[in-house]
């Protein structure tokens, strides 16, 4: 069995789902290969890390707050379309008292507002994924594999041809370019599928570095 | 000087010839076990067609224009290896029997592979992939910038690959297929006719279907960065 397909089987062997067929010469393979062992090992570690990770799930007085939110923001929109003609007068004549839901909605307007500011900043200058420690992980173990592929790599790149090299660059900049999306989204917020798809991205980097090993 | 024209057809004649066999010059076999035979490809440029033939024999034909082509064998009936360094394309027809497991690795030619019962492991950075009536419990494909097209069985226990950056991903399988999919296009869209297959859709957003048909262990994944996603029946 290659290193290859070991790495590719091991999320569904650590989960169980792998058939006994496929489990045995994957066993043995473990058991003759010190590095898919290590990466077994750092794999089951990252699994028993992410079921400790706390569930997240909104609490009933958040939806009510959110349902607040909505009912207030329909009613005054209605109210201002009402009061369109004589808003002068209404402003200049208008008492102003606050009640909880007007200072809610308030404060998710600022809070907005902030958001939109924040947005703006982290465009300009992106930082790194920010989401969960276990993906936190992972990526950092990735970026780690890139670079020691990389640093294998490096030095045979000058004797390929020029169009190895060519066909090389561009799509390991396209993979790049695709990676830096999925980083800028997760910069803003949390989101499983586009850490998935950051996942998905590094693998086919490494099968792209892979491949190009094969080639003199 | 002058040449008489019978001279000239002859000397016409001779160099198509050669040029001819210089063309199409590459032609070796190898003998393998039954059922356990292992091909492997490295190739730079050109294209690679593998298709089952009788017995245990792996027939390596070659039009390779100029290019070296190197075909061997670790041991006697062991792995077959052809290996292509040139930039030159080449194109590699390669006959094996249908149980071989074949892993092929190019950087700019298409590949196409029928009728193998063996796992097949195949990735080109630009190029096709055309895998047809395929039998095999074990598929992986993946181009960077080509279409992946599979048309074949899905093994109650298999696992299929289709992968393609930014080509569209293809797959045709049979009517009663079971199998857990999991499809994935971040810009292109997936197409599964509710009709062919019923999916029992587990999740599902713009970018992802996940979910499954039937009850079974074969796993289907196809993924494609910037291509469409279609799923049919055979």
């Amino acid at each position: 069995m290659e290193c290859r397909s070991v790495i590719d089987s091991l999320s569904e062997y650590l989960d169980g789902s792998l058939a006994a067929t496929q489990s045995e010469p994957l066993e043995s393979h473990l058991n003759q290969c010190p590095p898919c062992h290590a990466y077994k090992v750092d794999l089951a570690n990252i699994c028993v890390a992410a079921k400790e990770l706390p569930l997240h799930t909104p609490s009933r007085a958040l939806w009510a707050r959110i349902q607040n939110e909505i009912a207030f923001e329909t009613t005054a929109a209605r109210k201002v379309e009402a009061e369109k003609s004589s808003w002068l007068k209404s402003w200049s004549q208008k008492t102003f008292t606050f009640n909880l839901p007007q200072l809610a909605g308030a404060g998710a307007l600022a809070f907005s507002l902030v958001a939109f500011v924040s947005y703006k900043a982290i465009q300009t200058n992106p930082t790194p994924i920010s989401s969960g420690a276990a993906a936190n992980v992972v990526v950092e173990k990735l970026d780690g594999m890139v670079k020691q592929k990389a640093e294998r790599l490096n030095p045979r790149i000058d004797s390929w041809s020029p169009q190895t090299r060519e066909i090389y660059q561009n799509h390991l900049n396209k993979i790049d370019q695709s990676m830096g999306q999925a980083r800028q989204v997760l910069t803003i917020r949390q989101d499983a599928d586009q850490e998935k798809l950051l996942l998905d991205l590094y693998g086919e980097k490494l099968r792209l570095m892979d491949d190009f090993e094969n080639f003199k | 000087m002058r040449f008489s024209p019978s001279l000239k057809i002859v000397s016409v004649l001779i160099a198509a010839v050669s040029y001819t066999t210089m063309a199409q010059d590459f032609n070796k076999s190898f003998k393998v076990l039954p059922d356990s035979g292992s091909l492997d490809v490295v190739t730079k440029s050109g294209a690679v067609m593998i298709a089952p033939v009788e017995g245990n024999m792996i027939q390596v034909v070659a039009r390779r224009n100029h290019a070296t082509v190197n075909a061997s064998q670790a041991s006697s009936q062991g792995k077959v290896k052809v290996e292509v360094t040139d930039d030159t394309p080449v194109e590699l027809t390669i006959g094996v029997p249908s149980s071989t497991s074949i892993n092929i690795v190019c950087l700019k030619c298409s590949v196409t592979v029928k009728g193998i019962r063996g796992a097949i492991v195949t990735s080109t950075t630009e190029g096709n992939i055309q895998l047809t009536g395929i039998h095999s419990a074990k598929v992986e494909a993946r181009s960077m910038s080509g279409n992946v097209s599979y048309d074949g069985d899905v093994s109650p226990s298999g696992s299929y690959f289709l992968k393609s950056f930014s080509g569209r991903v293809d797959t045709i399988l049979p009517a009663g297929a079971k199998f857990i999919l999991e499809a994935t296009s971040v810009r292109g869209g997936i197409e599964i006719n509710p009709e062919d297959f019923q999916l029992t859709v587990q999740k599902q957003t713009s970018q992802f279907v996940n979910g499954f048909v039937g009850s079974s262990g074969a796993k289907v994944t196809l993924w494609t960065q910037e291509g469409s996603i279609r799923v049919k029946k055979k």
